[in-house]
């Protein structure tokens, strides 16, 4: 306190003491939240701020409830005499007496029990929450979950111990971040335990996860555990799925062990491989190509098998060709088109940092989606969608064009997700789609790479020059 | 070497329960830190009891319990608060955590502070000793304490205000010659 400025110690003064009061306005209250973000000093003093109220709340609660209130020292508190009560107007209730009652009745419970136990209560860290979309519960031992949002982990990470559980719902994913730079995000109604005996331990009870992990030591890898098998891991990155009677490990980087819990059957699983893990029956090791993480069209040509026509004018600068949605009618009914053939290999990569790039213009502006069509690994499986719906991507001046940047991230599953759910989500087409009415989406550019955003970018937007 | 007399007199539940008694003020302190006011500081107060005493097994003697304690009081916090929809706290967990760190921290030296807290209260000229005290009777809040007393409520909230001020620099003052 002695460093710091009268004004700004009148200030804290005053908005400490509308907290006391219950009076905060909004504004104090995001800058009460500011200075304790950002100013250490200012925390402890609000702190033993806290402190002093609840001191003073005791004192009084000690002269009223005398006798029955604990006591750490017997003073004599020699104090005021209680007045009479004023009248009812306070959002203070009248429960201390309670917390006394409450004390003392625990002081007699302790008379009738006669047995005692010793457990370890375990409390070292062990990684952080560092990214939640939707709904987050974290459960510790037998306390109340708690729900954690986005805006919990705004300011900093969330930290978590050893034996912390933590539950997804259908609209939530977690991002973890391991002490040791390990990476797990946790897909949807998934539930994960993190632990470290003599090693780090990530249990997946249902769900799915994808991690990518930091170098381990040879003698002691982390191990990630299903109901139905051990994953050994000495640096690498993989895609886990618990689902019913069967886990699903995908490796995209690196190699790892899979050991079957029923009969300890074993298998090596390399980068572009999958496994599919059973109580029993064969371990078989699937290999699927593993497509690029740089995918790129230009439309200088038009190229084979997609669904639009070329334009070449009113390009931005240097270039020499566009892509133009074309009136089509389809599943969706009459909507214009401009549509990637199906890869079944694969068009690109998708990573969690995975970014598509767009230069396009909408004339006039009018809505439009993007979708990017999906397999799994297992190539038995049906495709799945998933959508971006973002209408700040209609807000185009007639005839600009934009570039738009948006994390692969943002997209969401189009519909239900698949009954039987499996590993892999490999973008096999891309479509964008408007109005049947639309009379011109033109795409100049479309690329997915792993850059980062640009800074300040909400998706965002840099406008291409017209010729 | 076990002392009979020891083993006989030292029950560990018992001890236990000892300690959740004689935490009562540091926990509702650590608390209201988290929670800002009082009212909902002595709800989750009364949770946290409720565990602690259920918890009492995983206690184990002879380590720190108000760090057992306030991890405790902390997660019923996080709980009670999931329940009000993240309604009930106006901060977001991470400074939730570092605030519960320093609040902890802070709560070693509880102890000298209140007793400093006492004296200063006596030091007090009367008047002003009375307003704090009156303050925190049940259901007394500033606009009733203006109308009995006959001032604006902005006039003892300014009060107030000083008060605390004084009693704050007065306990600061009382620790330092104490030679923290």
């Amino acid at each position: 306190m002695s460093g710091t400025a009268p004004r700004d110690a009148d200030e804290r003064s005053v908005l400490l003491n509308a907290m006391a009061e219950e009076s905060l306005t909004a504004d104090q209250e995001r800058r009460l939240n500011d200075l304790l973000r950002t100013d250490a000093g200012f925390r402890r003093e609000y702190v033993l701020f806290c402190e002093l109220l609840a001191q003073l709340s005791w004192e009084t609660a000690a002269v009223r409830v005398g006798a029955v209130a604990p006591r750490n020292d017997g003073a004599d508190l020699g104090g005021p005499k209680p007045p009479t009560a004023p009248p009812a107007t306070s959002a203070h209730r009248p429960s201390r007496g309670r917390i006394a009652a409450l004390a003392a009745s625990v002081m007699a419970v302790v008379l009738v029990v006669a047995w005692y136990g010793v457990m370890r209560w375990e409390a070292s860290s062990l990684g952080t929450i560092s990214g939640i979309a939707g709904r987050v519960e974290v459960v510790r031992g037998d306390q109340p979950a708690i729900v954690l949002g986005a805006d919990d982990i705004e300011h900093g990470p969330w930290p978590l111990k050893a034996d912390d559980a933590i539950r997804t719902d259908g609209s939530g994913t977690a991002m973890l971040r391991l002490a040791d730079g390990t990476e797990v995000r946790v897909g949807s109604d998934a539930e994960v335990v993190l632990s470290h005996r003599s090693a780090a331990r990530v249990t997946l009870w249902k769900g799915t996860l994808r991690a990518s992990v930091a170098p381990q030591s040879a003698r002691r890898p982390m191990t990630f555990t299903t109901p139905h098998a051990d994953v050994r891991v000495l640096g690498t990155e993989l895609e886990l799925l618990a689902y019913g009677t069967r886990t699903e490990v995908a490796v995209t980087e690196g190699r790892v062990r899979v050991v079957r819990t029923t009969d300890r059957a074993e298998a090596e699983v390399a980068a572009g491989e999958f496994v599919s893990v059973k109580d029993s029956g064969p371990l078989s090791v699937i290999h699927w190509p593993r497509p690029p993480d740089v995918w790129d069209e230009d439309f200088e040509e038009l190229p084979a098998g997609w669904t639009g026509r070329l334009v070449r004018e009113g390009l931005p600068q240097g270039s020499r060709g566009a892509l133009k949605g074309v009136a089509v009618n389809d599943a969706r009914g009459r909507n214009t088109v401009a549509e990637s053939p199906t890869r079944p290999q694969g068009l690109f990569a998708w990573h969690d940092d995975s970014v598509l790039h767009v230069t396009f213009r909408v004339q006039p502006p009018a809505w439009f989606h993007i979708y990017l069509v999906t397999r799994t690994y297992p190539q038995n499986e049906s495709p799945f969608a998933w959508c971006l719906i973002d209408p700040r991507l209609w807000q185009a001046q007639p005839g600009e064009w934009r570039t738009v940047h948006i994390p692969l991230a943002d997209f969401r599953p189009l519909g239900f997700e698949p009954e039987r759910p499996s590993l892999g989500r490999i973008p096999i087409g891309l479509s964008v789609v408007g109005p049947g009415d639309l009379p011109g989406i033109e795409i100049d550019s479309l690329r997915v790479d792993r850059s980062e955003l640009p800074p300040d970018s909400e998706h965002e937007t840099s406008g291409g020059n017209p010729p | 070497m076990t002392n009979p007399d020891e083993t006989e007199t030292a029950d560990p539940a018992e001890e236990v329960v000892r300690s959740i008694a004689q935490a009562q003020r540091r926990l509702f302190a650590f608390i209201l830190t988290l929670v800002r006011r009082a009212g909902d500081a002595e709800d989750i107060l009364q949770e946290t009891n409720v565990v602690l005493w259920r918890k009492r097994e995983t206690f184990r003697p002879g380590s720190d319990f108000y760090a057992w304690a306030f991890e405790i009081a902390r997660w019923q916090f996080l709980a009670w608060r999931s329940r009000q929809n993240r309604q009930g706290s106006p901060l977001d967990a991470a400074l939730l955590c570092e605030i519960a760190e320093v609040a902890a921290v802070e709560s070693e030296q509880y102890g000298r502070r209140e007793a400093a807290l006492r004296d200063c209260l006596q030091k007090l000229p009367a008047p002003q000793r009375q307003l704090i005290l009156r303050r925190y009777q049940p259901q007394a809040a500033v606009n009733s304490l203006a109308e009995e007393l006959g001032k604006s409520a902005k006039a003892v909230s300014e009060s107030l205000r000083r008060i605390r001020e004084t009693l704050r620099q007065c306990i600061e003052r009382t620790l330092a010659t104490e030679g923290t």
